[in-house]
């Protein structure tokens, strides 16, 4: 059988490591007074996270919840005092006329199933063209509990008109995909139109003058 | 994905139950149904997976810094702390909404809102969570230092969306050693195929009856729309519960039962004894008997009375209707206890069936209905106050329509199908198994039309 040659040295090594070890060990700045009390300090920062590791990584998790739930909190906008004529008038000036004269209430109902006399004030702008998309709906809540059946009519309007319209008018299925619903306090907005996004502003900033 | 689905009935059933049973080792089995778990919980909402994941880390580690714990004191802090954040959650998601709009209806705190959908399950999974919390700390079960184990006993399937809220400690043993039987899982198909019937061939047919009769002003209008409705809730849940017990056989899951043919209950107790027993057992032995129970002076019964019906009106969601309902039925047990029980025992059987149900139907008005002021018109209109008429052209319709579905649910109501079932198996012997299969694949095949006709709806108590 070859003898390791290493086998000495590493031996060697290995005492000399233990050696240094020994050595270099920091030195206690506190006098040892009794044995078991000195373990207990040496070993404390271990405790510490043995101690409170679980609430530590619990208070993690309650500011995880808070990030994930936050996002729910909504503020509600406070009621607008404008009237509702200047708020329609705002509106009209930026909207072709041709393409949206008033309708009466009864088109409001065969429209959208809506009751004029539920809300404060209401008012329904569209062509009796039934090749165009292009509407208008303004509205003013008497109480804002309607807000949200108002949002989900509107929102069944515009995913019936876009099944209506997808199969043979594509221009205008694309309008009612871009149509849009806001509620801003005591007020509401649904626009389907080429410039949504100009009437939506004019709709914000004269609700915004009541405040 | 609910349980009456195609896709659930035909992709997600099959494949969850052929790959657990190809797989004998118990922790894989545990993970394979966790994931599946999971998959049927991310296919109703992804976002809400997160929520579901916190709830279970949380409570875990609860768990394990209970243990730690030697101290009563702390341990008794560290148990409120913990559940007073699952509780927070509950509030928040499902209470804060409404506390906001009292105040926002009084002019106070206009300006926040809560903007948040009701995360699938968190009233059933929060309670589940809060019997692991409750057993360990009162000792019932050891802490569970396997997440996978807890995290099953948290989102199964099979009750993560509508319970069963089946308590830790009845569920541990299964979780930890459990074996897929054939017998069970004959009984399981059976018990799954009753439950759908019971919502599709039933509860759905009533909703139709219900949401036809529920702006009917007229005496036999309103009486219709109650009838409907109690009896679709009842076929609705105990369906719900049939098919999720029915199928949870088919994993070696034993859960007890969730309905006892309530509507057979000759007390009010006795209906709640029989109704959504696992709720009840619930608030039995985390809320009442901690609190004393029965075995407490006069005074503090009723306390105790008032407190778990409070709860238990408050727990099915956040509107005055639940907290009235759930205070009439505390009324009801305090009277019977002190008063009723004296009559109710010379009475004939079927009198205190009817009396009971009665007063089960008029609960259900407030149940069911948006607000207490729309509760009271109905009830008005069943005996006469404010109704247009004692029947119109529309309600006599309607009746004479659905007088025979009525007629085969309040037989479904009662022992009598189970009791034709053990007739079969005892008379017919070898015949009796190919009848009950015919039987159940004609059911099956009716569900199934009605399924893919698109007349099926979706379950009442996801609302909770």
């Amino acid at each position: 059988m070859i003898p390791n040659p290493f086998k000495d040295k590493a031996g060697l090594l290995k005492d000399k490591m233990a050696e240094v070890k020994k050595t270099n060990l920091p030195k206690n700045p506190f006098p040892i007074k009794n044995g078991p009390e000195d373990t207990q300090n040496l070993s404390q920062p271990k405790n510490i996270l043995q101690k409170y590791g679980i609430p530590v990584l619990q208070a993690g998790l309650v500011l995880a919840f808070v990030f994930y739930f936050k996002p729910s909190f909504q503020s509600i906008k406070p009621d607008s005092s404008a009237a509702f004529e200047d708020v329609l008038a705002a509106i009209e000036e930026k909207a072709d006329a041709e393409l949206f004269p008033a309708q009466d209430e009864q088109a409001l109902r065969r429209y959208f199933d809506l009751d004029a006399s539920d809300y404060e004030n209401i008012v329904f702008l569209r062509q009796d063209d039934a090749l165009s998309a292009s509407e208008i709906v303004l509205v003013r809540f008497s109480n804002n509990d309607e807000a949200d059946q108002f949002q989900e009519t509107m929102q069944e309007r515009i995913n019936s008109q876009i099944q209506v319209y997808e199969g043979y008018a594509p221009e205008q299925a694309g309008l009612a995909k871009a149509a849009q619903i806001e509620v801003n306090g005591n007020y509401a907005f649904y626009v389907c139109a080429d410039n949504a996004s100009e009437l939506l502003q004019s709709f914000d900033a004269a609700v915004e003058k009541g405040r | 994905m609910t349980f009456t689905q195609p896709i659930f009935l035909f992709a997600f059933l099959p494949a969850v139950i052929i790959c657990s049973s190809l797989v004998k080792n118990m922790p894989i089995k545990n993970l394979v149904l966790l994931l599946f778990s999971l998959f049927f919980y991310a296919w109703a909402s992804p976002k809400a997976l997160f929520l579901l994941a916190l709830v279970t880390l949380w409570i875990y580690l609860s768990g394990l810094q209970l243990e730690k714990e030697s101290s009563s004191k702390k341990r008794k802090w560290y148990f409120g702390l913990s559940c007073a954040f699952l509780v927070l959650i509950l509030f928040l998601y499902k209470y804060l909404g409404f506390i906001l709009s009292l105040f926002h209806n009084q002019g106070l705190l206009l300006s926040l809102q809560v903007e948040s959908s009701l995360p699938l399950g968190i009233s059933f999974y929060i309670f589940s969570a809060l019997s692991y919390l409750a057993d360990v700390y009162m000792e019932k079960a050891p802490v569970q230092k396997n997440f996978l184990n807890l995290s099953v006993y948290i989102a199964y399937f099979g009750k993560v969306s509508m319970g069963p809220i089946v308590q830790y400690h009845d569920m541990l043993p299964a979780i930890e050693e459990r074996k897929n039987k054939r017998q069970a899982s004959g009984l399981g198909t059976m018990q799954f195929l009753k439950g759908l019937a019971m919502k599709v061939l039933l509860a759905d047919q009533l909703s139709i009856l219900y949401s036809s009769m529920s702006s009917d002003t007229s005496v036999l209008g309103a009486w219709l729309a109650s009838l409907a409705y109690s009896l679709q809730l009842y076929f609705d849940f105990a369906g719900y519960s049939n098919m999720a017990i029915g199928l949870s056989k088919f994993f070696g899951f034993e859960f007890a039962a969730n309905f006892d043919y309530p509507y057979t209950a000759n007390s009010v107790q006795d209906f709640w004894r029989r109704w959504h027993i696992s709720l009840s057992r619930w608030f039995r032995d985390y809320i009442y008997i901690p609190l004393g129970g029965s075995r407490v002076g006069t005074l503090k019964y009723i306390r105790n009375i008032l407190i778990v019906w409070l709860l238990t009106g408050i727990w099915h969601g956040a509107n005055w209707t639940f907290i009235v309902w759930g205070l009439y039925y505390a009324l009801w047990l305090l009277a019977e206890r002190f008063f009723l029980h004296k009559y109710t025992q010379t009475l004939p059987r079927s009198v205190c069936i009817f009396y009971t149900f009665m007063i089960v139907n008029i609960g259900w008005v407030f149940f069911s209905a948006d607000s207490l002021s729309a509760a009271l018109a109905s009830l008005g209109h069943m005996i006469g106050i404010g109704s247009t008429a004692l029947a119109n052209t529309s309600a006599l319709f309607y009746l004479k329509t659905y007088l025979p579905l009525l007629l085969i649910s309040a037989i479904a109501c009662t022992h009598l199908f189970h009791d034709f079932k053990t007739l079969l198996l005892t008379r017919l012997n070898n015949l009796s198994v190919p009848l009950l299969a015919g039987i159940y694949l004609i059911l099956f095949f009716l569900c199934l039309a009605l399924i893919t006709s698109s007349t099926s709806q979706t379950f009442l108590y996801f609302a909770f």
